[in-house]
């Protein structure tokens, strides 16, 4: 991956997580890893465990930024969600998995657009 | 955004059936589903359609979530020509077209990537489904659109595009006035070469044959040494009968367009004459007797359905093709069987066989050229053997014609001898209403039990011939039958009320002149 796209995604995160503290949630976790591969944000919104999977796209001339979750990325996202829950059980005690998608649209010039899917798989 | 519904036909053996397409689009992480037991040319539908969604501004199918359903959903679909109804009703549900005006409007075609509509075969069947179960508008390929219009109770909209068709009915939900697609005129297709009876050299006995096959509905085999012309007699029997009536017109239109058989300029008329198909004697069961891998396909016993099947050089054929023609020859129908689903084909033909006198062709008359073997000869006939040949009730021979025939005068022409079957026809239809319970029977399809009875029974001085060849054992009770049934059409043809001592007799050397008993 070369700089400027990982500096993409590391805006992109910045980002949704500016959204999520402004829509009240409260981030936990942030680019977790395992062997598994990583989760971009963690976060609780009431009784739910949010994970978040965060796309960032300077232009959509390859698709949009949703379109690049395929199902085999949704079925790692669940399974990454379960392990990250098994790694915090007593931060995630109690609370139902949620699994979100944010997509970020930042043009070269002009404002970023940013979307967001609740509970996608 | 929301839910999107209209309507298709799928295909089931050669008939339609009417399909709801359901479209819902979400916003969402982006995939298309389709469910209700799509063959794979309907899954893939999905992405020819994001193809051709691409090309229409405000479509963009890529990034939602749409779950097509085919309803009803137990029922197998196959094929491609679902394309246009899913792309319609996805349409719908993203508010591009009137959802009130798609909802009862058939769709069928194929989509191309850069959203071109395609024809797809068998869209007579399915028109015709569709008309059937009371729906007025059909939308269809150009390509389709003359074969469409073949069936009566419908409009047919031809369409070329699907982004034109998208902004017709745009402009329709508007309540502007839509122009109907034009259709190009294809040129008629160019006349069959007319095959006369009247190029035939010679050949009386067999001839005479071909006449009474024509005129009663009787199966014929030729047998004779290679060259003797029996693939021309063969060839020169759907000129001698009467055209197909409308409704069979329909039927048989019906199954050639599910082969796509119908030629360029075909497709915007009706068949109007006996088909004459005439499969290769290497043909597999399955192109046959119908069937085939995943799609079931008619084969050519039904695209021979109200004609003729003429199989050449007959003991080549497989003998489990030949022996599987035997049920379809008694019913008139063929049932495909498969675990989870049965099709049944019509396939109402006249056989018309053909097989040299021995595996290398001399075996005629003294037979002093011939090479094979008792043993090579009787295997031969073996294969037709039986069963099959039971069925068949004009068994003659041909003999190749002399060099003293080469320069005689044409024979009588097709017309004529048409002109004759068609009277003799007429007759029996009469006869045998009661009988057969409906119209248009032939001397061939009448029950044995009917002709034994009063009031057809022939008085015994007309068939002492008959009764002492029974009696000694030469002629079973089937082939008893047979010949009365020929007696009465060689009647027919002559004119006569009833057949008498001549016409029985002479049914009776035209079972067993080919001398294939043995």
């Amino acid at each position: 991956m070369d700089l400027s796209s990982r500096a993409l995604g590391d805006y992109g995160e910045r980002l949704a997580c500016r959204y999520l503290l402004a829509q009240g949630l409260t981030i936990l976790d942030r680019n977790w890893r395992c062997v598994r591969g990583e989760i971009d944000v963690v976060a609780v919104d009431g009784r739910e465990l949010v994970v978040c999977e965060v796309k960032t796209r300077t232009t959509e001339a390859y698709g949009a930024p949703f379109e690049a979750v395929t199902r085999s990325k949704q079925r790692r996202l669940r399974r990454l969600a379960g392990l990250w829950r098994d790694d915090h059980a007593d931060l995630a005690r109690g609370l139902a998995l949620r699994i979100d998608v944010i997509s970020i649209l930042r043009p070269p010039s002009g404002r970023a657009h940013l979307e967001h899917l609740r509970a996608v798989c | 955004m929301g839910l999107g519904r209209t309507r298709s036909v799928g295909l089931r053996g050669v008939h339609g059936f009417v399909v709801d397409v359901e479209a819902h689009v979400t916003p969402g992480l982006p995939g298309f589903a389709i469910s209700g037991l799509g063959d794979s040319a309907v899954k893939q539908s999905s992405d020819r359609i994001k193809a051709a969604a691409a090309l229409i501004e405000k479509m963009p199918v890529s990034q939602r979530r749409v779950t097509v359903n085919l309803s009803p959903a137990g029922e197998r679909k196959v094929g491609t020509g679902f394309d246009l109804g899913i792309f319609i009703a996805v349409a719908a549900a993203m508010d591009l077209v009137p959802v009130g005006v798609v909802r009862d409007v058939v769709h069928i075609g194929e989509v191309g990537l850069d959203g071109t509509v395609r024809p797809v075969p068998g869209v007579l069947p399915l028109v015709r489904a569709a008309s059937l179960v009371g729906v007025r508008h059909v939308v269809v390929p150009v390509a389709n659109a003359g074969e469409a219009r073949l069936v009566s109770g419908v409009r047919v909209h031809p369409v070329a595009d699907v982004t034109e068709l998208v902004r017709r009915y745009a402009a329709l939900g508007k309540g502007r006035r839509v122009e109907e697609v034009p259709v190009p005129r294809v040129a008629p297709p160019p006349p069959e070469p007319v095959r006369d009876l009247s190029e035939v050299v010679g050949q009386a006995d067999a001839k005479l044959a071909l006449e009474i096959s024509a005129a009663g509905g009787h199966h014929l085999l030729l047998a004779g040494p290679p060259g003797a012309g029996k693939t021309m007699l063969a060839e020169r029997l759907p000129g001698l009968l009467p055209a197909l009536g409308e409704a069979e017109s329909m039927e048989v239109t019906a199954i050639h367009s599910v082969l796509g058989a119908l030629g360029p300029g075909q497709d915007a008329r009706l068949i109007t004459r006996p088909p004459f198909v005439a499969p290769h004697h290497g043909a597999s069961q399955a192109a046959v007797i119908g069937g085939g891998s995943g799609r079931i396909r008619p084969g050519a016993i039904t695209q021979a359905h109200h004609g003729v099947l003429f199989l050449d050089e007959t003991p080549e054929f497989d003998k489990g093709v030949l022996q599987a023609l035997r049920t379809p020859l008694e019913s008139g129908a063929v049932s495909i069987a498969r675990a989870q689903e049965t099709v049944t084909f019509p396939a109402r033909f006249q056989l018309v066989m053909a097989a040299n006198p021995c595996p290398c062709g001399h075996g005629w008359g003294k037979g002093l050229d011939c090479t094979c073997t008792p043993l090579m000869r009787r295997a031969y006939f073996g294969k037709l053997s039986g069963p099959l040949l039971d069925r068949v009730d004009l068994q003659v021979h041909v003999q190749p014609p002399g060099l003293s025939l080469a320069g005689a005068a044409p024979g009588e022409p097709t017309a004529s001898v048409a002109a004759r079957v068609a009277a003799a026809r007429s007759a029996q239809g009469e006869r045998w209403h009661e009988a057969l319970e409906r119209r248009g029977g032939v001397n061939a399809d009448v029950p044995g039990s009917v002709l034994r009875a009063r009031p057809w029974r022939l008085p015994s001085n007309t068939t002492t011939a008959l009764d002492r060849a029974i009696e000694s054992g030469a002629v079973s009770l089937r082939g008893y039958d047979r010949t009365l049934r020929c007696a009465w059409t060689i009647a027919d043809v002559l004119g006569l009320q009833r057949p008498g001592r001549e016409q029985v007799d002479l049914a009776m050397s035209l079972r067993h002149r080919a001398g294939v008993a043995a």
